[in-house]
């Protein structure tokens, strides 16, 4: 028996559009990484880091400039986890500079990190979340710094050895904060050439070579014990002689 | 304030530039000042503006990526546009670790805000970041849907993105409707989608615009690279078109 041909008219689907356009059910997250509203984020009742006052108005400069370079770390709650200076921060800058807020953030909504854990049934987690954030931060390579310095110095920070004047804004104070480096790394940054790794000319290492490193090395060893402590005359005769053996020895490494 | 309609259906081949450019086409001849944006790493758009887009030397990727300020070119339908070109495809992995990526075009498109009525963004087809720039950017997005299963699948994929964008980046956006395109009456598939378009969202109180057909005088309008009008004026489409075009003037 032949068989029958389908002759049933399909109905055309209800897609539910409704459903879409108010409630949000979905976990899913869009391209381009998560967001939320400013006001949206929650404080933990037992926050544990008290505020510094200085380091906020440093960073609401920083972010008005530079953007903010590190999300804010929140539960599935939206609860505060790592970054209550950068939220005090900003909270700071939408209240004395809206349109400034506004062009950056806009519609309110602030790049986020968000962990996946409740904070209240997992606080232990939460405590861990916070120390590594403040420890380890994401590493700035010489280039990014010094494009940061670039984008501040345009913006009016000054670049001195000496003492900032009153009103006017110095860069490596300024880069301490937004990249949490020490002055001297900021600064070892600061003045690679290319921003590449320090330049090191080549050294051919022939045993000859090696030996005057070593001796090198260590006269410079001596040199420091014998300056600390009360040395004899012929210690003290000796101490004279190292600056131009040193400088000898420097010349034949050449 | 002007209007920034996002054109968006992240299936391929819904006719989304060919709508572009007509509907742009069509809000210019009403006398709107009217800005055209390819955000299509195919560059379509471009490619239809009768210029080679490797001619150009900013494009949308300069915006976007070095944030430089938009250059607007103009052709020869009374509108504008900022062109696009394949370097647009590496996108994506350039700006991965930007905070503010998501936001980048919505930044580059506020001067033009005062100068322009519309804002017509040609969306690529698929759901990345260029997309989401896309609808953040927006105040309105218009769905176009072919009448195929095909399309009927894009527009189903869609909405949870159109409701996700809503939820964490653009509260303010709206869907201003959907568009049935490539409509062919005479086949019972065609039929039936464009029952299941209208059944599913004229319940939402989503405007359903005049379905467009699928006609050959839009390949060869495409083929001299103008606006159906401009190949030819009498077609029966140009009607569906303008009823559109004056739907959008009356968008609120």
């Amino acid at each position: 028996m032949p068989a029958k041909r389908k002759t049933t008219k399909k109905e055309a689907e209800d897609l539910n559009v409704d459903n879409y356009l108010f409630e949000n059910n979905s976990e899913d997250t869009v391209a381009g990484g998560k967001t939320v509203s400013l006001e949206d984020i929650q404080l933990r009742e037992d926050n544990t880091r008290p505020l510094n006052e200085d380091h906020i108005l440093e960073l609401a400069e920083s972010i008005k400039i530079l953007g903010l370079l590190q999300p804010i770390v929140i539960d599935i709650k939206s609860r505060l986890l790592a970054g209550g200076h950068r939220l005090a921060a900003l909270e700071y800058l939408k209240e004395t500079s809206p349109q400034e807020f506004e062009q950056m953030f806009p519609n309110d909504f602030i790049p986020i990190r968000e962990m996946p854990f409740d904070v209240e049934e997992q606080p232990e987690l939460a405590l861990q979340v916070e120390v590594a954030e403040n420890e380890k931060r994401r590493d700035y390579t010489p280039q990014e710094v010094k494009h940061l310095a670039q984008k501040l110095k345009e913006a009016g920070y000054t670049d001195s050895p000496h003492r900032p004047k009153k009103g006017e804004k110095a860069l490596v104070p300024a880069l301490k904060i937004i990249i949490g480096k020490s002055r001297r790394s900021i600064m070892r940054y600061l003045s690679t050439d290319d921003g590449g790794e320090k330049s090191v000319p080549p050294v051919t290492l022939t045993p000859e070579t090696k030996t005057l490193q070593r001796i090198e090395k260590d006269i410079l060893k001596l040199k420091q014990m014998f300056a600390g402590e009360e040395s004899t005359p012929e210690e003290q005769k000796l101490l004279k002689k190292i600056p131009a053996f040193l400088k000898a020895l420097e010349a034949v490494k050449k | 304030m002007s209007h920034i309609i996002g054109l968006f259906n992240q299936a391929s081949s819904q006719a989304k530039t060919t709508l572009t450019i007509n509907l742009c086409y069509h809000l210019a001849q009403q006398k709107k000042k009217v800005l055209a944006v390819d955000m299509d790493t195919h560059a379509w758009l471009t490619k239809q503006m009768n210029v080679s887009p490797d001619e150009f030397k900013t494009t949308i990727y300069d915006v976007l990526v070095n944030q430089e300020p938009a250059s607007i070119f103009s052709n020869d339908y009374q509108f504008d546009f900022i062109p696009a070109n394949k370097q647009l495809s590496t996108l994506e992995a350039v700006l991965a670790q930007e905070n503010d990526r998501q936001f980048r075009l919505k930044k580059a498109l506020m001067p033009f805000l005062k100068e322009y009525d519309y804002i017509m963004i040609d969306c690529p087809p698929n759901l990345g970041l260029l997309s989401v720039m896309c609808m953040v950017a927006a105040t309105h997005v218009l769905v176009p849907i072919e009448t195929t299963e095909k399309g009927i699948q894009g527009a189903k994929d869609f909405l949870p993105t159109f409701q996700n964008v809503r939820q964490n980046l653009n509260k303010k956006l709206k869907l201003a409707g959907v568009i049935p395109t490539k409509y062919d009456g005479r086949r019972s598939h065609h039929k039936l989608k464009l029952e299941t378009i209208h059944k599913s969202f004229s319940k939402a109180k989503i405007p359903v615009y005049p379905a467009i057909g699928l006609y050959t005088d839009f390949e060869n309008a495409w083929d001299e690279a103008k606006p159906l009008a401009a190949y030819n004026s009498k077609h029966i489409a140009v009607n569906s078109l303008k009823k559109i075009a004056q739907e959008l003037v009356d968008l609120k």
